[in-house]
């Protein structure tokens, strides 16, 4: 009798839980399942039957030429993207987090990327970078035809796809810290450089920890703005892991692209783990 | 060294007057105490004086140059936040030696900066603690910390703003004495914020009462508690506030009384000042009202006992009083009827219109003489 309560409080719960259990289920952890299963398995041409063929299909694809290439310009792009993203989030943050009239109106504007749809934002750069009239194609640093100078292409747009992001999470980081600080700052003698490097910069490091995790995360996955500028081009110099991936719908292909797509979630999570355990210790979290 | 001056300092925030015309000198080596409730401005002066805002007219000097135009970190000053305003990522050592920092023109050595961090954080009593961070310390220790970062650096100025109102009231009584001692050794010049009333008078050397942007009064402790300027400051310093009652001046060739509830108090002492007839409100601190067997008739309603005195609240002709009571010699349970006298020479009088103080301030305490109580004749 006296369980009854409980039980009642547990089954309602439970039911509460149900909705989100379903969607994560449905849609996160029965592909996932799914995705691992293809991968040891070869289909038939239309895809109506699975054959088992094992863990060396794992081995063959994860070992193979095809997902270290695609690799090692995934890691061109995420390090082409990352470090200069946050940079100019900050920059931007910095400037934009003061008390001037119609302040808001530059925090609105440079917030804005959030707003706009990645293959958008593909498509006003394929016009700015298309190479017989784009403002900003030039033969030494972004050319889409130019298979050593294609990513620099396609990172700029990355760079300014993440910008409101950065943007707005770093000014709500750096609007946290409480202004008696940066007071006792002035009166500690500290010019405004000094200040952000001993006093803001390691105040906001939690909030530079997620975006450097966040933004390495939407690089390992980038995609549109690849598809739309260059479609793995020229010569498959700007085919990253998940284009691969893309590439690999035809059934007869989908367990190597299972395989791949496998091979990169480990991969994103070791990265994403590693850089945790990294900037913690550099990261001071208030009290 | 440095004396400090606010001429006519005006502060606005939109269209309120934070700071009205507030005009002030402050000696060298003084511990003035910018007293007054919460609003009343005396925050935002402090602030003024750091350079964390501009004055919107008036000047500010130090040492008799002009400061308004130099920024915060160009003037000679250390400041205590009401919150600390520690830096949280930085251990209690670097956060002491940040001030040894920040200005260009005093870099030093290393080894010159550790000693004078641990020579700071020795007068604190922190010596133990340079390793933790802010987080790891009681409120009392972070006190102590900003007063260490405070003191690391040899300022012009010192200002504290309200250090002591998040401590538990026992720190806070002690931190009061250490803040004494503190200034005795350095000499330096204290300018220090409050509300609380003890924290001026313990510590001051001077006293500027502030109510809504407007200096009320600066003056000693005794001398604000003696003789306050107006029916403000009369009732902000003391504790219990002091009564106000309403009285008429009754003046004749030979005395100066005034009249309250019917009965007539000798002020023992003609001046020129007021006038027949006036309508004052008439000031008694609780401890100028004594029980006696007989005067003005009094019904007691209500009684606080504190161990070593009890307040006494009673009902005089309509008004409500409160008296400060150590001997406890009568019965004092609500709704006896009791006898008041005032001490000799212990009323204060005041404008009844513009609150301001009647009785000039060099008049000493008019003569000892009993109490003149006497049934006023119309």
């Amino acid at each position: 009798m006296r369980r009854t309560p409980r039980l009642r409080g547990a089954l309602a719960g439970y039911g509460l839980l149900a909705p989100a259990l379903f969607i994560f289920a449905a849609f996160a952890f029965y592909p996932l399942w799914r995705i691992i299963w293809l991968g040891f398995h070869e289909q038939n041409r239309t895809g109506t039957r699975q054959r088992w063929v094992g863990p060396s299909q794992y081995v063959d694809v994860l070992t193979g030429d095809e997902f270290r290439e695609g690799l090692w310009i995934t890691f061109q792009f995420v390090l082409l993207t990352v470090p200069i993203g946050v940079v100019l989030g900050i920059g931007l943050a910095v400037a934009a987090n003061r008390q001037l009239r119609g302040i808001r109106v530059f925090q609105v504007i440079f917030s804005s990327t959030i707003a706009s749809s990645t293959a958008v934002t593909a498509v006003i750069f394929f016009v700015l970078l298309e190479p017989s009239v784009g403002y900003l194609s030039n033969p030494w640093i972004f050319d889409l035809l130019d298979p050593d100078r294609a990513i620099y292409a396609v990172a700029l747009t990355g760079v300014w796809q993440n910008l409101g992001l950065t943007f707005v999470i770093t000014l709500a980081g750096l609007q946290a810290i409480p202004d008696d600080l940066l007071e006792a700052a002035r009166l500690d003698g500290y010019g405004p450089v000094r200040t952000f490097t001993r006093i803001t910069l390691p105040l906001i490091t939690p909030t530079l920890l997620f975006l450097s995790v966040a933004l390495t995360v939407f690089g390992l996955q980038a995609f549109a703005q690849i598809d739309v500028l260059t479609g793995g081009g020229p010569a498959g110099a700007t085919e990253v892991v998940v284009f691969k991936i893309f590439n690999s719908q035809d059934p007869r292909s989908l367990g190597e692209g299972s395989v791949m797509s496998v091979g990169l979630f480990v991969v994103t999570a070791a990265i994403a783990s590693l850089q945790f355990r990294l900037l913690e210790r550099r990261v001071h979290y208030g009290g | 060294m440095s004396s400090i001056s606010f001429s006519e300092v005006t502060k606005e925030f939109g269209e309120t007057v934070a700071v009205d015309d507030l005009t002030l000198e402050i000696a060298d080596g003084e511990f003035l105490v910018l007293l007054g409730p919460s609003g009343c401005g005396k925050s935002t002066a402090l602030r003024m004086l750091a350079g964390l805002e501009t004055p919107t007219s008036g000047t500010i000097s130090i040492d008799g140059e002009v400061v308004n135009d130099i920024d915060a970190r160009h003037r000679d000053i250390a400041m205590v936040f009401q919150s600390y305003a520690l830096y949280p990522h930085m251990t209690v050592a670097k956060n002491i030696e940040s001030p040894l920092i920040g200005r260009r023109s005093e870099r030093t050595t290393r080894e010159v900066r550790t000693q004078a961090v641990h020579r700071a954080a020795d007068m604190l009593g922190l010596t133990d603690l340079l390793g933790r961070k802010p987080a790891q310390l009681s409120g009392g220790q972070r006190q102590r910390v900003a007063l260490a970062r405070a003191i690391v650096r040899k300022p012009a100025v010192f200002l504290m703003d309200e250090p002591l109102s998040n401590l538990d009231a026992k720190l806070r009584t002690e931190t009061r004495g250490e803040l004494v001692d503190l200034h005795a050794e350095l000499g330096a010049t204290f300018v220090y914020v409050t509300h609380d009333q003890v924290e001026a008078m313990t510590m001051a050397t001077r006293i500027a009462v502030l109510v809504e942007g407007k200096l009320q009064q600066v003056a000693a402790p005794r001398e604000l508690y003696d003789q306050p300027a107006n029916v403000f400051v009369a009732r902000f310093i003391g504790s219990p506030p002091m009564n106000i009652i309403a009285g008429r001046v009754r003046r004749s060739d030979r005395s100066l009384a005034v009249e309250i509830g019917g009965h007539a108090f000798d002020l023992g002492a003609v001046w020129g000042g007021p006038a027949d007839g006036l309508a004052v409100d008439v000031g008694v601190r609780p401890e100028d009202l004594e029980l006696a067997a007989e005067g003005m008739a009094a019904t007691v309603i209500g009684c606080e006992w504190l161990g070593h005195e009890q307040i006494v609240a009673v009902e005089v002709a309509g008004s409500r009083l409160l008296l400060r009571d150590t001997d406890e010699r009568f019965d004092t349970s609500p709704g006896t009827q009791v006898h008041l006298i005032i001490k000799p020479g212990h009323l204060h009088l005041f404008d009844a219109d513009s609150g301001e103080r009647l009785s000039p301030p060099q008049l000493s305490p008019p003569q000892l003489s009993p109490p003149q109580l006497s049934p006023l004749t119309p």
